[in-house]
């Protein structure tokens, strides 16, 4: 073991860890503002690849459009369906929209199956963002230090919208307490629709990354990451984004580096270790290593 | 003492019926507020006071009956807008329990009570002015407004309220859960918001501070209401005596 070994480790940790916190936020700040456990939330990681898929290409777009439209798009997706299948339940018992939740997610898999096939397909992002970089000694694609890179600035935009604007502050406001935002002439069902908006717009990016940096996509593929981000969300503690940034940085690297550091008959335990890690956090922090003791709504 | 001798009432609730859930809570409830008036609806727990607040603020639809507002500029329909157009046609409502956002700071919590304004210069200067009545929340400006004692939150309740520059201000029960001393302050100051020409509508258990500080009062029970008048004559009542005032 080498310090090039372990540079490459290091970075393919930041790498996972930047993915998962572009999903994990998202679970974050939706359970913020309306206490739901959203597990549709990794099906906009499958959305986000094949929209990339289609418009790379099917229509030969150019990939500095392609980023901006598959956010869009995500984000469009986001509000759709917190329209149609979150907004009629609000009010409800939290485990009845945790259970939509479970069925948007089946049923987005199912149409992306019925749609696209079960059958995986190479991604491929045009080839110079495949080309290599050495750094010193290291080397890496172009596309790695992309996502090292363009990860954390959104993350940074997030919590600048998030702390320091109206809007951010009508978030805040309505996660705290959603009749009195209203009485303080906060449009709620926007600014729910609007955090939908945001959570699903960096899943989609996030989906775009993933292809690029795994190769192959398939309908079935949000799932893992998807329930893998909303670990990390929880470790860092739900409803609080630098806790949901910390916990996907914490579990990208641990996961790697379970993966990097033992002897491979270990890696294929890799998501045991990383449910076991979710579970011995929880033991002693059970709020999660930022997580306020938020109270749950009636 | 009837204030305000003009025939249009600035706020007339008239004859609405509301239901929560399968629960019928309020029958065919009528109140009227005249500009510059401060009103206080009194009654036990449970008598539909915070509902009647609520229900002029939007939260909850009236399944019969009309609410209609005249300020200077027209009617409004109270009944059939959305909260967001409700605050901005200048109802400002301080609710139970205070509702403070106590994860953000007292600042932040003031910037939520002018969130539909634009008019960032006036904004400023009324911060000021609320900093001056309150001087509490200028000192704890940066502070969570968690951190705040019950008596602050009160205030920055208020202050919250104010800095929306309501024409109609209604709290529902200021008093809750303070210490005598302190819910003396906060009606003075109410008194003080009035006479700079707030029309307040006042939701209270402690009938005796609002007899005290209204000019007139509904007295409501189990959803109806069954007496109102000016609140010197209620105040002087044997019925509200023996119900409401202990003796």
């Amino acid at each position: 073991m080498n310090f090039e070994y372990i540079a490459q480790q290091l970075i393919n940790g930041l790498i996972l860890g930047s993915l998962y916190a572009l999903v994990a936020v998202g679970f974050s700040m939706i359970y913020g503002i309306i206490r739901l456990i959203n597990f549709a939330h990794g099906e906009i990681i499958m959305i986000g690849a094949f929209t990339t898929l289609g418009l790379l290409s099917t229509l030969g777009l150019p990939f500095w459009l392609v980023i901006p439209a598959v956010i869009l798009v995500c984000a469009g997706t986001g509000i759709i369906i917190e329209k149609a299948a979150f907004r009629p339940m609000r009010g409800a018992p939290q485990v009845t929209g945790f259970i939509a939740s479970l069925g948007v997610s089946i049923m987005l898999q199912n149409l992306g199956i019925l749609l696209l096939t079960a059958q995986p397909r190479n991604f491929s992002i045009p080839a110079y963002a495949q080309k290599t970089v050495k750094i010193g000694s290291v080397t890496c694609q172009l596309i790695d230090i992309v996502i090292i890179i363009t990860a954390p600035l959104f993350m940074v935009m997030l919590m600048v919208i998030v702390n320091k604007t109206r809007l951010g502050r009508g978030m805040r406001a309505t996660a705290e307490n959603l009749d009195v935002a209203r009485l303080m002439g906060v449009n709620v069902n926007r600014t729910i629709a609007l955090t939908f908006a945001f959570g699903a717009g960096l899943a989609g990016f996030a989906g775009l990354m993933w292809g690029g940096k795994f190769g192959q996509i398939d309908p079935l593929m949000g799932f893992v990451p998807g329930l893998k981000s909303f670990i990390a969300a929880v470790i860092g503690g739900v409803g609080s984004i630098p806790g949901a940034i910390l916990g996907s940085y914490l579990l990208g690297m641990a996961e790697i580096w379970f993966v990097g550091f033992l002897p491979p008959v270990y890696s294929s335990y890799r998501d045991a270790f990383v449910f076991g890690l979710l579970i011995i956090v929880l033991l002693i922090l059970p709020n999660g290593l930022l997580g306020k003791n938020i109270e749950e709504r009636a | 003492m009837s204030i305000n001798d003009s025939k249009i009432p600035f706020l007339s609730v008239k004859e609405i019926d509301v239901f929560r859930g399968a629960t019928h809570v309020l029958y065919n409830v009528s109140l009227h507020v005249f500009q510059g008036e401060i009103v206080s609806l009194i009654g036990a727990n449970g008598a539909g006071k915070s509902t009647t607040l609520r229900t002029i603020s939007g939260l909850i639809r009236p399944q019969k009956g009309t609410i209609s507002y005249t300020p200077q500029n027209g009617v409004h329909a109270l009944h059939s807008l959305d909260v967001e157009d409700i605050v901005k046609a200048g109802i400002g409502h301080c609710p139970e329990g205070r509702g403070i956002f106590s994860q953000m700071s007292v600042y932040e919590n003031l910037l939520m009570g002018a969130f539909l304004r634009k008019d960032t210069t006036a904004i400023a200067k009324d911060l000021g002015e609320i900093c001056e009545m309150f001087p509490i929340l200028s000192e704890r400006a940066d502070q969570p407004a968690g951190n705040l004692s019950g008596g602050e939150q009160m205030m920055l309740a208020m202050g919250r309220a104010l800095m929306g520059r309501p024409n109609l201000l209604m709290l529902d029960e200021p008093s809750l859960g303070l210490a005598p001393l302190v819910v003396e302050t906060i009606f003075k100051h109410l008194e003080g918001i009035n006479k700079e020409g707030v029309t307040i509508l006042l939701v209270e258990q402690n009938a005796i501070m609002a007899l005290a500080l209204s000019h007139r009062t509904y007295v409501l029970e189990t959803g109806r209401v069954v007496m109102e008048g000016d609140s010197s004559d209620l105040a002087d009542d044997e019925n509200v005596r023996k119900a409401y005032l202990g003796g």
